[in-house]
């Protein structure tokens, strides 16, 4: 046996670890190799071994793990490992939402002075209580899958600005397995068993919660900023999206245009619905309950009175219209503020509602007007709600400063990408493939006669010469012709005279021009000049029998770009 | 006992079948801190020390 041994259970221990770990964050995978390695340096070590054996393997040994570190991602396992939770059924929950707390709150505010629970925080803020999430036309719902929890609520996808609230919370009149607590959960404690919705950060007691019941929850409470909210898309979830088939869908949607106005980016459209809810109707805790489709319609169209209830219902449904994903969520208010906690009753009783942003997560918009009268003399404004005061002036700020054309198609969702339209696109490419044709064309015979003058065999640039003569004379597609024809053709197309037989033979001395300070080539330049005298505009121009006097240079026939040969012999220029 | 809030004989029937159910419940069951596996560091490298200092078996 080696020393290795007693490592064993350690290096047992640490496997089931890993696999109980496997969804948590960041990668163990050093820390595994570290361990490993370890151990193998303990089976290294025995006191009948010679220590060169150890100062041999120890080096090779820590090679290996590198070697495995590295290639360990690498893996094909390593892309999806195994995780035991997902072969585990978690158990189903008792049914205990069998009356939905949304369908208790007319009752609740109906008899407003019974004590439902005390709140000990530093911050006043809304009491959550259930998250609904489905509608069907009739209820709202949860889709809550809860697990039993030791005590953490996981908020992965929590992002932004936030800062944390602990609250001690005591049960009094409040005999619900839903247990309130600040938006959202992050942690609780004190409840024998509880289990916790990782999407929504719900809470619920497995047991009957006994009165007196306390228990303390830590909170993280978003705390976004303007800059947040200014590149924030709402977040398409088509279950978040959901509206029931029927005759109110149109109507819902028309109104909610009409409501979100002007508003461009998706947090001013789901502030523009609010103001507009809070003005379209008023609170009445008298109204009818209910929160079926076609009494909203009749709530919106035609009584204008109700409770929060159909308020947050209300504006759910809006917003979804809008294609904001929303959801309705009930609690309660801050409460009244006494002997250093927050006593809440059942008047204080609150639905609201919640849209979904990129980036920032669930934010809460309160639908319902405020309450009027004196029962509302001791209410303690949230401080989500001074937030949002301030997150509203920002905005109103920058708004004000700049444009924003990233949202909009009327539907409230933002265009993907945020990049420029299609089509503008395309028009910016053609209008850029015309301005390059322009440029070409005007920048390509400057181009083509700058290279037949510039050619370096004097042959090449004696033909290049007569070919530009031709293509000045409009004569290019011809490039076969002796002087007298280029001469006939020319004077048929531009008219006879002294003019053409001029312009050829000026373009053709003007393109062998020599350039200067090339003093080998001083005889070229006589054979020049004494062209120029004889093509001078003063001599009469007729067809000339005398060929005309070639430059000096190439006896021999000069291969030309495309293979064929110039010769210029015997006064004659052969193309 | 502490952990059932009461001492008939039945607890200990209740006892042995939760820790027959202790694996699942172990899978379906958020828990208290984030799976890592570092924190085992700590007592790993105790044992490992223990190991390396302990004679041969």
């Amino acid at each position: 046996m080696t020393r290795a041994a007693p490592g064993l259970p350690a290096i047992a221990v640490f496997v089931a670890a890993l696999l109980l770990g496997v969804d948590g964050p960041g990668s163990n995978l050093r820390v595994a190799a570290a361990l490993l390695a370890l151990v193998a340096v303990l089976s290294l070590l025995a006191d009948d071994r010679p220590p060169l054996w150890a100062a041999a393997g120890v080096p090779a040994l820590a090679a290996l793990a590198a070697v495995a570190m590295l290639l360990g991602p690498l893996l094909p396992v390593a892309a999806e490992p195994y995780n035991p939770r997902a072969d585990a059924v978690p158990p189903q929950p008792v049914r205990f939402d069998s009356v939905s707390p949304l369908d208790r709150v007319s009752a609740w505010l109906r008899r407003p002075e019974t004590d439902l629970f005390t709140v000990r925080s530093q911050t006043p803020l809304n009491w959550r209580l259930a998250v609904l999430d489905r509608y069907d036309g009739v209820r709202w719902t949860s889709s809550a899958k809860f697990r039993p929890t030791g005590g953490r609520v996981p908020d992965e996808e929590r992002q932004g600005r936030f800062y944390t609230v602990q609250q001690t919370l005591t049960l009094a009149g409040l005999r619900d397995r839903w247990l309130p607590a600040a938006q959202r959960p992050t942690w609780v404690a004190g409840v024998p068993k509880v289990a916790a919705d990782p999407e929504s950060g719900s809470l619920v007691a497995t047991t009957d919660p006994k009165k007196g019941l306390t228990y303390q929850v830590t909170s993280r409470i978003a705390r976004p900023e303007a800059a947040d909210l200014d590149n924030s898309a709402a977040t398409a979830d088509p279950a978040l999206l959901d509206f029931p088939e029927g005759p109110q869908r149109a109507a819902f949607a028309r109104l909610a245009r009409q409501a979100a106005g002007g508003a461009e980016l998706p947090y001013q459209r789901a502030e523009a619905l609010e103001s507009f809810m809070r003005s379209a109707a008023k609170y009445d805790i008298t109204a009818p309950p209910g929160h079926s489709l076609p009494g909203l319609d009749y709530f919106l169209r035609q009584s204008r009175r109700g409770t929060s209830e159909q308020f947050a219902s209300t504006y759910a449904l809006l917003a979804r219209s809008l294609g904001l994903p929303s959801r309705v969520v009930v609690g309660f208010r801050p409460g009244e503020r006494a002997d250093g906690a927050f006593h809440v009753r059942t008047g204080d009783v609150l639905a609201w509602a919640e849209v979904k942003f990129d980036g920032v997560g669930w934010l809460a918009f309160d639908p319902t007007p405020p309450r009027s009268g004196s029962q509302d003399r001791h209410d303690v404004v949230s401080a989500v709600e001074k937030d949002r005061q301030r997150l509203k002036e920002q905005l109103g700020k920058a708004t004000e400063n700049k444009p924003r054309p990233k949202t909009d198609r009327g539907d409230g969702r933002a265009t993907p990408g945020g990049g420029p339209a299609w089509w503008l696109v395309g028009v910016l490419t053609a209008v850029a493939l015309a301005v390059c044709y322009l440029l070409l064309a005007a920048a390509l015979p400057w181009w083509r006669r700058r290279r037949r003058r510039t050619a370096g065999d004097p042959g090449a640039r004696v033909a290049g010469a007569w070919r530009q003569a031709c293509d000045d004379l409009g004569l290019s597609a011809d490039s076969a012709l002796t002087a007298q024809e280029v001469t006939a053709r020319g004077g048929h197309a531009h008219g006879d005279g002294p003019g053409v037989a001029s312009h050829a033979s000026g373009a053709y001395v003007k393109l062998c021009a020599i350039r200067p300070g090339a003093g080998r080539q001083r005889g070229r330049r006589r054979g020049v000049a004494a062209q120029r005298r004889r093509t001078s505009p003063d001599r009469p121009a007729h067809p000339r029998r005398t060929p005309v006097a070639p430059p000096a240079a190439p006896a021999q026939p000069a291969p030309m770009s495309d293979g064929r040969e110039t010769s210029v012999a015997d006064g004659m220029l052969w193309v | 006992m502490f952990v059932y809030g009461e001492t008939q004989p039945a607890v200990a029937a209740r006892a042995l079948t939760d820790l027959t159910n202790s694996w699942h419940a172990l899978l379906t069951t958020l828990l208290p801190a984030h799976g890592e596996p570092a924190l085992l560091i700590l007592v790993y490298t105790l044992v490992w020390a223990a190991a390396l200092i302990a004679p041969n078996w």
